[in-house]
């Protein structure tokens, strides 16, 4: 192994309050899955997937921003471009399809359970703000106009580095993400988007990140001053780094979202077939 | 399907039967996340990763070309690191040289720090870390010094450290102001045209 991939392969940050946060949220998780399981002998417990889907959700959460690929994102414009696909289009939507809310408030100590029963409790304010901001018209605008606004160079270059700029882009990315995801995912389901306006939702940032996957690749210089005065390493030009991290925006991140609208095509498709052939049948049967 | 169905809704967790029906035997659970929440609090900062704003970019130094980074960006009150990136000029890295930072303030001898960068302090591996920290805000001179069997090189800097805050970021204290402000502004707005179909429902119901 040359000693750059073996520096690549040893650059694993141990960011306290990240490595502390993930673990804590794995640990509450698994304090609640264990009391679940004592609870009337288990049939409490979440189904496999749910739990499956949350740890992916912390892995993924975990490789993005401490692994190398969260190291070497002040290097490498296109690992940048991966850390944040890894996040917005990985770890949140795992986590939202895990519906860890039950089984995190039975990991919590009771007070703070109580608390949090108190804060998201039906017609309080907290619960009011979640359904506001995951109203989908709100929620895709937000999504969007967030992916674009921390695109503009003025701001990318000012969210680089260890910054309070670059843990608010990143928050602003998760909880936009959240937003945006919880009416496409909906674990109950009771205010899911039907496959139609599903299929026009997710056709939103499709657009956008094809849009902006196509400017950087074909952009003739470099547009983010952080990354082309870095130095230069694996032999990649600031513009080829640039390019690459267009192609990751549009190719990987433009799939993402139109192999789910394909899906909600054919099931929008389908069932309006079902029902024409149920009308169909109705009226064979009043002949 | 009847099971999950029972474990992801939240409406038994309302009732204050089933919280005391809990178990008392999690003590090492809670002792674990209460040692954990301190460790949040406590927040070692010398444990911070490296890397960080490009001061110096591909400079040549004797034999070597020689990158330096500080971070935080920008660099504030307490603790710092300043990661080199020392290459031959063909771009392979150099491995076993000996680097060594030096940092003045103010000119005056009480605010000189000698440090010496390793491997082992950084987190990207192919640059040679120093952390330390810096007690005043101002104007700062940073040199870098790079030995190896090559022969010996050298680079400088001037960087300014800035008080320690949050709110000395304009963007940052923008943000935290407007969304608790946006968020009241728009309760009130939607309270003001009268009950609506969606109040008082959660994500999902």
């Amino acid at each position: 192994m040359s000693p750059e991939l073996r520096a690549f392969a040893e650059s694993w940050a141990w960011d306290w309050p990240l490595v502390t946060a993930l673990a804590l949220g794995a640990s509450v998780y698994a304090v609640g899955l264990a009391r679940l399981a004592r609870r009337a002998e288990g049939r409490s417990w979440p189904a496999t997937g749910r739990v499956i889907s949350f740890y992916l959700g912390i892995a993924t959460a975990w490789l993005a921003l401490l692994s190398p690929i969260g190291t070497y994102s002040e290097l490498f414009f296109f690992l940048h471009m991966t850390q944040h696909l890894m996040l917005v289009l990985g770890a949140i939507p795992l986590l939202l399809l895990a519906n860890p809310l039950a089984t995190l408030l039975w990991g919590l100590p009771r007070p703070a359970r109580a608390l949090v029963v108190r804060v998201v409790r039906p017609g309080g304010f907290a619960r009011w703000l979640a359904g506001e901001f995951t109203r989908p018209i709100v929620a895709c605008v937000l999504f969007v106009g967030a992916v674009g606004v921390w695109h503009v160079p003025a701001l990318y270059d000012l969210a680089q580095g260890r910054s309070a700029v670059h843990d608010l882009e990143h928050t602003i990315f998760a909880l936009t993400a959240l937003a945006f995801w919880w009416p496409v995912i909906q674990p109950s389901g009771r205010r899911r988007l039907g496959y139609g306006p599903a299929l026009l939702y997710l056709a939103v940032p499709f657009f956008e990140s094809n849009l902006i996957g196509a400017l950087l690749t074909f952009a003739s210089t470099p547009l983010y001053t952080w990354y082309a005065n870095a130095p230069r390493l694996w032999g990649l030009s600031a513009l080829q780094d640039q390019q690459i991290a267009g192609l990751v925006m549009w190719v990987p991140g433009g799939l993402y979202f139109l192999i789910p609208m394909l899906i909600m095509l054919a099931k929008a498709l389908q069932q309006e077939e079902s029902r024409q052939q149920a009308a169909e049948m109705q009226e064979l049967g009043r002949r | 399907m009847k099971a999950e169905t029972r474990a992801t809704d939240p409406q038994p967790l309302h009732r204050r039967d089933h919280a005391r029906a809990l178990p008392r035997s999690g003590l090492a659970a809670r002792i674990g996340l209460a040692l954990t929440c301190l460790l949040v609090l406590l927040r070692p900062e010398s444990a911070a990763g490296n890397g960080g704003a490009v001061r110096v970019a591909d400079a040549v130094a004797g034999p070597f070309v020689v990158s330096v980074f500080t971070d935080p960006n920008p660099l504030v009150v307490g603790w710092v690191d300043v990661s080199v990136l020392v290459r031959h000029p063909d771009g392979s890295v150099v491995d076993g040289a000996d680097v060594w930072v030096v940092a003045t303030g103010s000119g005056t001898a009480a605010n000189v720090i000698r440090r010496q960068a390793t491997r082992a302090e950084a987190t990207n591996k192919l640059y040679y870390a120093a952390k330390f920290e810096i007690a005043e805000p101002g104007p700062w001179r940073f040199a870098v010094t790079v030995e190896a069997d090559e022969g010996q090189g050298r680079v400088e800097f001037g960087a300014e450290v800035v008080p320690a805050s949050v709110l000395d970021e304009p963007l940052v204290l923008g943000a935290m102001l407007a969304a608790p402000l946006l968020a009241v502004a728009w309760w009130i707005w939607r309270r003001s045209r009268g009950p609506q179909p969606n109040d008082g429902k959660s994500p999902g119901g």
